[in-house]
């Protein structure tokens, strides 16, 4: 029952969250869409994703459970998804308010760096073959990629002095605006979580078809522990 | 009579970041010095990035020739002829060690932190001694007008220390991986953009743009921090 609330809870939030949306008048001198109240969420818990999968790389890097490393992997990919989700919704209510989907805007051009961040990411997880390597590797640059993400999030809009932005949208606007967005940012979160779980749940399972999983988390039984133990120290000896 | 002890010293001597487990200096400046001899046999580097750094401006000049071109967009085409010329040659410290299958010897001389420091300040030699041919062929190929000298020299060294910084942490892992090279810009690129267009924009400005330098440098100045401080924490667990 304790697993299920969270999808309960989640499902309820962001079905709430969207009638919400779909009612909202315009507001912060930006014209009404329900695509902003997919938009700004989806982008806070992007970040929120990559800052997870940091920490979590930290966590492996500290421990060396593979679960640390799946919940990583995982963060990575479910932000990497909603960081596209923000990038598309974006474009359409860019198109609203400014006329144009695409107008190399300091955020829009922060967003597009931090989904090359994640994309590099991937690509030094898939071009490492050693396995402990990779998911060092990985927790390393998931590390460096969030110092790259807090430039493109907090320094690189002060450092141009123009953006078509407005700024103070989730402080400053309109009490209702401000309600609807912080609703729907938690309920991004949630989303967020949930799938990250779903998507580690999976990953440890094909860990444990695969034989992969390290020593503390061998989920076997002793017996059969015993004979991978000997197996690894056969391999050991013939390498 | 064998001289046993003389011996000894002159082997440690040759080989000096044998003995202390701790990083020193003298550990950095022979991994520094291994370096640079290895590179002088055959310049690979050296080569490399000069002739990209020397061809991209005539490659553009093709198109821009007569042209009077604003300080940004030279700005940006400086900036990012010197980070690819740079992703070329900086991965070559660490291919090159992986090639020749001489990575364990070096894990079993030195502490890592001196094998990091001593590749980093390689690099950076390496970044400012192509740079002084190839920017100021830049700057005459493509009639740039650097108005502000030592704003231009400081944004061209807090970049190369960033690009010499990133390279160490990043070239390791990306000896480790296949497709060396090839990786070795995937992933280095997104780290080192936020150091090019804070150093486009400072480098614009030394070109005669008109706006604020002072706020890019100091983010400059901070992702360097940044990127030394994560360089030197992380780098254990990519090296052992």
């Amino acid at each position: 029952m304790k697993i299920m609330l969270l999808p309960i809870i989640t499902l309820i939030w962001v079905t709430a969250g969207a009638v919400i949306a779909w009612t909202m008048p315009a507001a912060n001198q930006l014209r009404a869409t329900p695509a902003a109240f997919y938009h700004v969420p989806m982008a806070i818990a992007m970040e929120i994703a990559f800052v997870l999968s940091a920490l979590y790389g930290i966590g492996w890097l500290r421990g060396r459970r593979v679960e640390s490393d799946a919940r990583s992997v995982a963060y990575a990919e479910v932000g990497f998804a909603f960081g596209i989700v923000a990038l598309i919704t974006g474009s359409v209510w860019a198109k609203i308010n400014w006329n144009s989907y695409w107008s190399w805007d300091p955020q829009q051009i922060g967003i597009v760096a931090t989904l090359l961040t994640y994309a590099a990411l991937f690509s030094l997880r898939g071009a490492t073959e050693d396995d402990l390597r990779r998911r060092d590797y990985w927790a390393v640059y998931a590390i460096l990629g969030v110092i790259a993400a807090i430039f493109w999030t907090f320094v690189f809009r002060h450092l141009t002095s123009f953006s078509l932005h407005p700024s103070k949208t989730l402080t400053g606007s309109d009490p209702l605006f401000k309600f609807a967005l912080r609703f729907n940012i938690v309920g991004f979160t949630m989303l967020l979580i949930w799938i990250a779980n779903l998507r580690t749940r999976v990953t440890m399972v094909e860990e444990r078809l695969h034989d992969r999983a390290l020593q503390p988390l061998q989920p076997l039984a002793s017996a059969a522990n015993e004979e991978t133990k000997e197996a690894k120290d056969v391999q050991w000896v013939s390498n | 009579m064998i001289p046993a002890e003389p011996a000894l010293t002159r082997a440690s001597a040759a080989m000096p970041c044998v003995a202390p487990p701790l990083m020193s200096l003298r550990a950095v400046r022979a991994v520094f010095w291994k370096e640079w001899q290895s590179e002088w046999r055959t310049r690979a580097s050296v080569k490399a990035i000069a002739l990209f750094a020397i061809a991209a401006p005539i490659a553009l000049s093709f198109s821009v020739a007569g042209q009077r071109l604003s300080p940004e967009v030279l700005a940006g085409a400086l900036w990012t002829t010197l980070l690819f010329a740079a992703l070329i040659g900086l991965s070559r410290a660490w291919v090159k060690e992986e090639e020749n299958n001489t990575l364990a010897l070096l894990r079993l001389g030195c502490a890592s932190e001196a094998v990091l420091w001593g590749k980093v300040l390689w690099n950076g030699v390496l970044l400012l001694a192509t740079q002084l041919a190839a920017v100021p062929i830049f700057i005459v190929l493509l009639d740039a007008r650097v108005s502000n000298v030592p704003l231009f020299v400081l944004a061209l060294l807090l970049g190369d220390a960033g690009l010499a910084i990133a390279s160490g942490l990043l070239g390791a892992m990306s000896s480790g991986a296949r497709a060396r090279g090839a990786l070795f810009c995937a992933i280095a690129v997104p780290i080192l953009l936020p150091l090019l267009v804070s150093a486009s924009w400072a480098t614009a400005v030394a070109f005669g743009a008109r706006h604020d330098a002072q706020s890019a440098l100091q983010a400059m100045a901070a992702y360097d921090v940044a990127l030394l401080a994560a360089s030197w924490m992380l780098f254990d667990f990519v090296w052992n």
